[in-house]
C-alpha cells in the first residue's frame, strides 16, 4: 500500500466523481419539464441532483461492489425514490442471545447501505466500509462544487448587476 | 486447563535449549515439557484463542476421542519444525516427507501413552497453541532462533490454508504482527492490515488451531472462526474510518456510531444537493458557457480519455479573489437577473436547516471552507 498510489488514486476519484456528476446533471438539465410552482420545482431539482450525485459515484465506483450497482440499478428503475418500492423480503439471522445486541445493530445497518438486505454480516461490513470512504469524497466534492458555483454565480450576477446599473 | 498449565510451569521452571539437529524421542519430551513452561498468563490467552467458554474447553480437553485423534497431527508437526529450519530463511516451503511424519506420529502416540492423565489431556489440546507459544517465545527470549516462528506459520501440515501461504516478507510480516501480539500478551491478533496477503497469513494461526482441534468441528468451526476474523477485521476498518470512534468500546456503540455517521453522509448529500438546486438555475448558464469555453486545454492536459471538459478546476480559479461573505447579503437583498427569489430563500432555509438536522462536523466543515475561500 503505497501513500503515492493511493492519494493517486482518491485524486482521480474525486475527479472522476466530479466530472460524472455534472455530466449528470446536464444530462437530466436536457430533459428538464418546467412545473407551475416553484417551491414543486425546486424540489424537484434538488432530487435530480441527488440522484445524480448518487449515480455519479457509483459509476465512479463501478461494478465491483454491491452497493454501486445496487444504486445503478434502483436508479436504472427509478425506485430510489419512491416510498412504496417493492422489497425484499430478507431473512433475519437469528443469532446466539450474548451476540443478539450486536446482530440487531448490524440488521439496522443494512437498511443505509445499499444493496445491504442480501448480504451476510461480513460482506456487509466491507460494504460499508468502502460506500462510507465513498460517501465521505462525494460529500466533500459536493461542497466544494456548492461553494464554486455560488461564488461563481456571485460573480456573473455581480457583473450583470453592474451592468444594468 | 489453568491448573494443570500452572502445574507444568513448575515441573520444569527453566526452558532447556532445544537440539532441533536431532530427532530423537527425548527431544519430543523437551519440547513438551516446554510446552508446559509456558507462563500462567499464556494459558488465559490460549481460552481467548480458543474463543471458547473454559467449561467448553475443558470437555473438550478431557474427552478421549478428540485427544488421540490430534495427537497425530499435534505430532506430525514436529518434522516439520525441525526440517524448516534450514530452509526457511530462504522462504522455500518444503513438504516433509510422510516417512518422517510417521515417524513423528509413532513417537508422540508412544510418548502420549506414556504420561497419563492430564498431561496427555493437556497435549493435544493446546498443543498448537503451545507449539505456537514457545516456538514464537523462543525468538523473543534468546533472540538466537529469529526464524523459527516462520515454519509455523507457514506450516504445509495445516491443509489447504497454507497454499495462499508463500512470500517472505508475507511471513516476516506476520512474525512481527506476533510479535506485538505476544507483547500485548493476549492472543488478539492486530487486525488492521492493510494488504490481503497479510490479512490471510494472520488468519493462519487460528486455523491451526482449529485444525488441531479435532475432527468434527472441523470444517464448521474453521469457516466461523474465518468469518469472526474477518468481521473483527472490518469493525477495525470502521473504528478508524468514522471520526470520534476510537475512544468508544463495545461493538454495539462502535455500529452505533456507524449508522449516525452513514447517516449523517446521506443527510449531508441530501442537503447539498438542495443547495445545489438553489444556485442550479444559475448553473445551466455557467455550466453551458463554461463548457463551451474551455473544451479544448483541461481535457488535452489532464485528461486525454475523457469525454466531456472538466470545469471543475477552472471554477476555482475563477473565484479566487472574491469572498463568499457578502453574497448571502448581496443574493438576499438583490434577486438575481432571472428573478430566482425563492431559489436564494431556499438556500438560506436549507442553511439553517442544516445546523438542526446535522452535527457539528457539517457546519464546521462548511465554515472551514469559508474561511479557506476567504484566505
Amino acid at each position: 500500500m503505497n501513500p503515492k498510489v493511493v492519494s493517486k488514486t482518491k485524486n482521480s476519484t474525486k475527479i472522476m466523481f466530479a466530472r460524472l456528476f455534472l455530466q449528470s446533471i446536464m444530462t437530466m438539465k436536457k430533459t428538464n419539464v418546467r412545473t407551475n410552482s416553484d417551491h414543486e420545482e425546486s424540489r424537484r431539482r434538488s432530487l435530480i441532483i441527488d440522484t445524480a450525485a448518487y449515480l455519479s459515484m457509483a459509476r465512479v465506483v463501478g461494478w465491483k461492489r454491491t452497493w454501486s450497482r445496487s444504486i445503478i440499478f434502483k436508479i436504472r428503475n427509478r425506485a430510489i425514490r419512491k416510498k412504496g418500492s417493492v422489497k425484499k423480503k430478507r431473512r433475519r439471522r437469528v443469532g446466539r442471545i450474548h451476540q443478539k445486541n450486536r446482530l440487531f445493530k448490524i440488521e439496522k445497518l443494512r437498511k443505509p447501505v445499499p444493496g445491504g438486505e442480501a448480504m451476510d454480516v461480513c460482506g456487509l461490513l466491507d460494504e460499508t466500509v468502502h460506500y462510507t470512504k465513498s460517501l465521505s469524497t462525494q460529500v466533500k466534492e459536493m461542497q466544494t462544487i456548492a461553494n464554486n458555483l455560488s461564488k461563481y454565480t456571485y460573480n456573473t450576477s455581480m457583473l450583470s448587476f453592474l451592468s444594468i446599473i | 486447563m489453568l491448573p494443570v498449565e500452572k502445574s507444568g510451569a513448575r515441573s520444569s521452571p527453566e526452558r532447556p535449549e532445544p537440539d532441533y539437529t536431532a530427532l530423537d524421542s527425548l527431544q519430543f519430551r523437551e519440547e513438551i515439557q516446554q510446552l508446559m513452561s509456558v507462563p500462567p498468563e499464556n494459558a488465559s490467552s490460549f481460552t481467548a484463542l480458543l474463543e471458547l467458554p473454559p467449561t467448553q474447553a475443558m470437555a473438550l480437553l478431557h474427552s478421549p476421542g478428540t485427544g488421540e485423534s490430534s495427537a497425530v497431527p499435534a505430532s506430525s508437526k514436529k518434522p516439520v519444525i525441525e526440517d524448516g529450519i534450514k530452509p526457511y530463511p530462504h522462504g522455500n516451503l518444503t513438504l516433509p516427507t510422510t516417512t518422517t511424519l510417521i515417524e513423528g506420529a509413532a513417537r508422540f502416540s508412544v510418548f502420549a501413552r506414556e504420561n497419563h492423565t492430564p498431561e496427555l489431556s493437556c497435549v493435544p489440546s493446546n498443543s498448537s497453541a503451545n507449539l505456537e507459544k514457545a516456538v514464537k517465545n523462543e525468538p523473543a527470549d534468546t533472540e538466537s532462533y529469529p526464524n523459527l516462528s516462520q515454519p509455523l506459520v507457514s506450516e504445509p501440515t495445516v491443509g489447504n490454508k497454507s497454499q495462499k501461504q508463500s512470500p517472505n516478507q508475507t511471513q516476516r510480516s506476520v512474525k512481527r504482527k506476533e510479535r506485538e501480539k505476544k507483547g500485548k500478551g493476549c492472543a488478539k491478533k492486530s487486525k488492521s492490515a492493510a494488504n490481503e496477503g497479510s490479512d490471510d497469513a494472520e488468519k493462519l494461526p487460528y486455523v491451526h488451531v482449529r485444525a488441531r482441534r479435532g475432527q468434527a468441528t472441523d470444517s464448521h468451526s474453521l469457516a466461523e472462526r474465518a468469518r469472526r476474523e474477518k468481521i473483527n477485521a472490518r469493525m477495525k476498518l470502521l473504528q478508524e474510518l468514522v471520526p470520534g470512534c476510537n475512544k468508544i468500546s463495545g461493538t454495539a456503540l462502535v455500529l452505533d456510531e456507524i449508522i449516525n455517521h452513514v447517516q449523517s453522509l446521506q443527510h449531508q448529500v441530501e442537503f447539498l444537493s438542495m443547495k445545489l438546486a438553489a444556485v442550479n438555475p444559475r448553473i445551466d448558464f455557467n455550466l453551458d458557457s463554461i463548457l463551451t469555453a474551455e473544451s479544448g486545454s483541461v481535457m488535452d492536459n489532464n485528461f486525454p480519455n475523457m469525454v466531456m471538459p472538466l470545469m471543475w478546476p477552472e471554477v476555482q480559479v475563477n473565484e479566487n479573489g472574491l469572498q463568499s461573505q457578502p453574497q448571502w447579503h448581496f443574493d438576499a437583498i438583490h434577486p438575481p437577473v432571472w428573478g430566482r427569489e425563492e431559489d436564494s430563500h431556499n438556500f438560506i432555509n436549507s442553511e439553517n436547516s442544516l445546523l438542526t438536522y446535522d452535527s457539528s462536523a457539517n457546519s464546521a466543515s462548511l465554515h472551514s471552507n469559508h474561511l479557506k475561500m476567504e484566505l
